[in-house]
């Protein structure tokens, strides 16, 4: 694993045709990033992006002076993410289980979810928060983590990521409040154990 | 210790996830997908989707292809009795009166060819064999010389 600062160049307004290495470097911590973020997993992150490059490879004389290649590799990436999770892993239940079960927290009914402190992020210090905000999306369950990275990563509306993953709009919302929930919980044990480790130390 | 509220809960969210720096991609990634494509090009076209076959060798598969699908919809048609076999003959003279000319100018060739080997030595016979075979050995000693130098080296 590359351990350096990520280095992102996302080229702006028209764009003069760069070799196809230059154009990968550019854009490859996006990339992996996006993938890495809804799969959680590094290993299958990384297959997906190389796909999504050779997607690219494949019309690269549009893209190599595109201004919105960008826009057109994070799409890519999502949708192969989202195909990946619902084509090979027949044990997540997302798209089935819960879709007859699609009142489940409807807009009527209150959604309960256990209320983190409001200074849940005061243990985290800035080089920890990068660590841990990771592993804790890693251990989101992937009904939670998926919508939640949509709607706070790629800044997607409710109703498209909804109709993105063929769920009701309802059970979007309700995934949605309960792993930002869940994420702050995760946060919160982190610093504990953080805090009991430097201790021990 | 105060609770946070779903809305206040979303904006912290929303500010933490939003100042999260994007992950490093790993080093292997950039060899991965240039081995790939070194790879997917070194293929024959053969090996590839239709999208990546030759211009002629497409046009003579939608030719091929379409016969052959125009010949299985008027033979079940002919079967079925909606059409006569004259109007599938009929459509088909065209290719069948091709053939014939084939046909005949090879069996004008082979009388040609008949008539004059009694005429011709053994000897030039045997000197014609064995040019046409150093040719070819030439011809494929060159292509495979001209690939190991141009293309496999890639």
């Amino acid at each position: 694993m590359n351990n350096e600062a990520p280095v992102q160049r996302e080229p702006t307004g028209n764009m003069t045709p760069v070799d196809f290495t230059t154009f990968m470097r550019n854009y490859q911590d996006m990339v992996y990033s996006t993938a890495v973020r809804l799969l959680g997993n590094d290993t299958q992150a990384e297959d997906i992006s190389q796909e999504v490059f050779l997607k690219a490879y494949e019309r690269y004389d549009d893209l190599s002076t595109s201004p919105t290649a960008g826009g057109w590799l994070k799409t890519v990436t999502t949708n192969l993410s989202i195909n990946h999770l619902q084509r090979y892993r027949k044990r997540w239940r997302f798209f089935s289980d819960l879709v007859r079960r699609d009142d489940d927290g409807g807009d009527g009914e209150p959604v309960e979810f256990a209320a983190p402190d409001s200074d849940f992020l005061a243990d985290l210090n800035q080089g920890d928060r990068r660590e841990w905000v990771e592993r804790a999306l890693e251990e989101l369950p992937e009904h939670q983590r998926v919508p939640l990275v949509l709607y706070h990563f790629e800044e997607e509306p409710y109703d498209q990521i909804a109709q993105r993953l063929g769920v009701s709009l309802s059970k979007v919302k309700t995934d949605i409040l309960r792993g930002r929930a869940a994420l702050a919980q995760i946060l919160m044990r982190s610093g504990t154990e953080h805090e009991a480790l430097t201790a021990e130390i | 210790m105060a609770r946070l509220t779903p809305e206040q809960l979303e904006q912290k969210i929303h500010a933490l996830l939003q100042d999260h720096p994007p992950r490093r991609a790993p080093l292997s990634l950039e060899a991965r997908v240039l081995g790939e494509i070194a790879r997917r090009q070194a293929l024959p076209w053969w090996h590839k989707s239709f999208a990546y076959w030759p211009n002629p060798v497409r046009i003579a598969f939608m030719v091929l292809a379409t016969g052959l699908v125009a010949m299985a919809v008027l033979g079940s048609m002919q079967l079925a009795g909606v059409v006569s076999w004259q109007t599938v003959s009929g459509l088909f003279r065209p290719i069948v009166d091709a053939v014939a000319t084939v046909k005949s100018a090879g069996t004008a060739i082979g009388s040609i060819t008949k008539n004059m080997l009694p005429g011709i030595s053994s000897q030039w016979l045997y000197v014609a064999l064995g040019v046409i075979g150093a040719a070819y050995a030439m011809m494929f000693g060159i292509g495979a010389t001209a690939y190991r130098v141009f293309w496999q080296r890639r």
